[in-house]
């Protein structure tokens, strides 16, 4: 007898969509961009309310989402998630509007304006690129934990890179690590109230941030794609959507026994190094 | 020792002097015969302690850092070199000891804090940044020098102990802030390591023990030319 989220979820791959997450509320930080973008589909396919936070205008991906659906389940929330108040106010708003988050995903942001490289970054940008991709992260999540308690449930995901990504800006990589420290700290504390924490760790995924990465090292965009993808062992980097399937898998009540993982979703350039 | 003899007289930068782990640890260095520049926030302790290096027969001189303020590293450091003549090493040990969210030993979720964060991103992470910068001028002219940072095993495992054992201690701002030592570190080393600067990493289990021998052993290693190719690496100590 198969137990009963694992029938949900085998139907849900098979049917493609469902109401797994019909009274769950998410909220996806850089939920308009490349990665965040294709998880917002994702989640509200899955019957979710999703909070779309970009420091960019989400109103058109939203009226996207929405026109598929006969409920509003796309709802923009323009924050800047490295100002507290600004992320004090989105949740207080989100818990007027629908009750508080269950589902937080730590997606949002920024390589970098140049120069990136140690011997040239000022102080300033050091600390402006950390308080976007690591304190943002960690201020949105000090303000879902008592959402969540208070539901008795709750996911809270992190998209992160691996230590050996080369080249990686240093404020780039101290967001990206520093993840896997919160992702294992918050799994030992939370897991007590049904919050579980998760990290998925990507290396290239084609988006606009990759756009810059390769734009900043003035390579031909074309041949730096087909380098990435001869990169991976599977031949070719992973699609957004393929990302957002598995950060919909940590969302979905199936994977509630599990918590404190570092997942590398890589096509296996880890592996080859 | 032969890797102890090697590092007699040479010149060291040490951040974070001024609690028990760093003031036993400065000691233990200058007994070894390195001549100490100690950098913390304020003069609380260091000037005794530099006093007390001079005693064991080194050099020694203490100065104050503002978190955040690139100016005062630079200042700091000019004048430590000015003293020693010389730089061979930097050591960045800031070690956080206090963590608000804890309460008679008990952790209280409620408690955490985004400006106690903020906070500790500066002092810590923020300062090891200013550190390198300051001094690596200095070393780049020469085409020498060995950095090594110190961060807390938690921001592997989250906690306190070896994987899989559950101390309870630790915190989100330690976990958090020593993971992103290591991802700035990563970076800064693959970029500094192929101009003649090694950069290594020594990560302590919070409850290690002060006086615990493997601390200095660690360092001699990492400081002295034995590990000549070991470059990037953190040493783990559980
Ligand atoms: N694309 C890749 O290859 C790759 C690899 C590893 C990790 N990642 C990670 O995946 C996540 C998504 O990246 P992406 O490739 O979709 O990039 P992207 O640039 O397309 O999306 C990032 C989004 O974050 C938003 N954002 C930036 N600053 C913000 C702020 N202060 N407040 C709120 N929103 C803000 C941006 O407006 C943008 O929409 C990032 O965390 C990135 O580091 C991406």
């Amino acid at each position: 007898m198969l137990n009963k989220d694992l029938k949900d979820y085998i139907d849900l791959v098979n049917k493609g969509s469902s109401d797994f997450l019909k009274k769950k509320v998410s909220l996806v930080t850089g939920g308009a961009g490349g990665i965040g973008t294709a998880i917002c589909k994702e989640l509200a396919n899955l019957g979710s309310i999703v909070y779309i936070c970009d420091i960019k205008e989400a109103k058109s991906l939203a009226n996207e989402i929405n026109a598929g659906y006969s409920d509003v389940r796309a709802i923009p929330i323009k924050t800047d998630i490295s100002n507290k108040s600004e992320v004090k106010n989105m949740f207080e708003q989100i818990l007027n509007e629908n009750g508080g988050v269950d589902i937080l995903i730590n997606n949002a942001a920024v390589y970098g304006e140049p120069p990136l490289n140690f011997l040239e970054i000022s102080y300033e940008n050091f600390k402006k690129i950390i308080s976007v991709d690591l304190s943002g992260a960690i201020y949105c999540t000090i303000a879902a934990i008592p959402h969540m308690i208070k539901k008795g449930w709750g996911k809270i995901m992190f998209t992160a890179a691996p230590l050996s990504s080369s080249g990686i800006p240093a404020p780039y990589l101290a967001g990206k690590s520093g993840f896997i420290g919160l992702t294992k700290f918050f799994s030992e504390k939370l897991k007590k109230y049904g919050i579980g924490t998760f990290a998925v760790v990507l290396r290239h995924i084609y988006t606009p941030m990759i756009k810059k990465v390769i734009e900043s090292r003035n390579i031909d965009i074309k041949n730096a794609k087909k380098d990435l993808d001869k990169k991976s062992l599977t031949g070719r980097m992973a699609t957004t959507e393929e990302i957002a399937k598995m950060f919909a898998y940590f969302a979905l009540p199936i994977s509630n026994h599990m918590s404190g993982q570092t997942i590398l979703a890589d096509g296996g350039i880890s592996y080859l190094r | 020792m032969e890797s102890m003899r090697e590092l007699k007289g040479k010149n060291c930068i040490f951040l974070g002097a001024n609690d028990s782990f760093g003031r036993e640890l400065c000691k233990n260095l200058a007994k070894v015969g390195l001549n100490l520049g100690l950098i913390d926030f304020d003069h609380f302790d260091s000037l005794n302690l530099s006093n007390n290096l001079k005693n064991i027969g080194v050099k020694s001189i203490s100065a104050t850092v503002i978190p955040g303020k690139a100016i005062s590293f630079e200042k700091a450091v000019a004048r430590i070199i000015e003293y020693l003549g010389d730089l061979d090493f930097l050591i960045c040990a800031y070690y956080f000891d206090e963590d608000i969210s804890y309460e008679n030993d008990e952790f209280h979720i409620d408690k955490l804090s985004m400006e106690k964060w903020d906070n500790v991103l500066e002092k810590w992470a923020g300062s090891y940044f200013l550190m390198i910068k300051s001094v690596l001028p200095h070393m780049l002219n020469k085409n020498k020098g060995k950095i090594i940072f110190t961060n807390l095993t938690s921001g592997y495992t989250g906690e306190g102990e070896g994987e899989g054992q559950l101390s309870g201690i630790s915190s989100l701002y330690f976990s958090a802030c020593s993971s992103a030592i290591t991802g700035t570190m990563t970076s800064i080393a693959r970029e500094i390591i192929p101009l003649g600067v090694k950069v290594n990493g020594v990560a302590f289990n919070p409850t290690l023990k002060r006086d615990d021998d493997r601390i200095l052993n660690a360092f001699i290693f990492l400081l002295s030319d034995i590990s000549y190719y070991t470059c990037g690496q953190i040493i783990r100590l559980y």
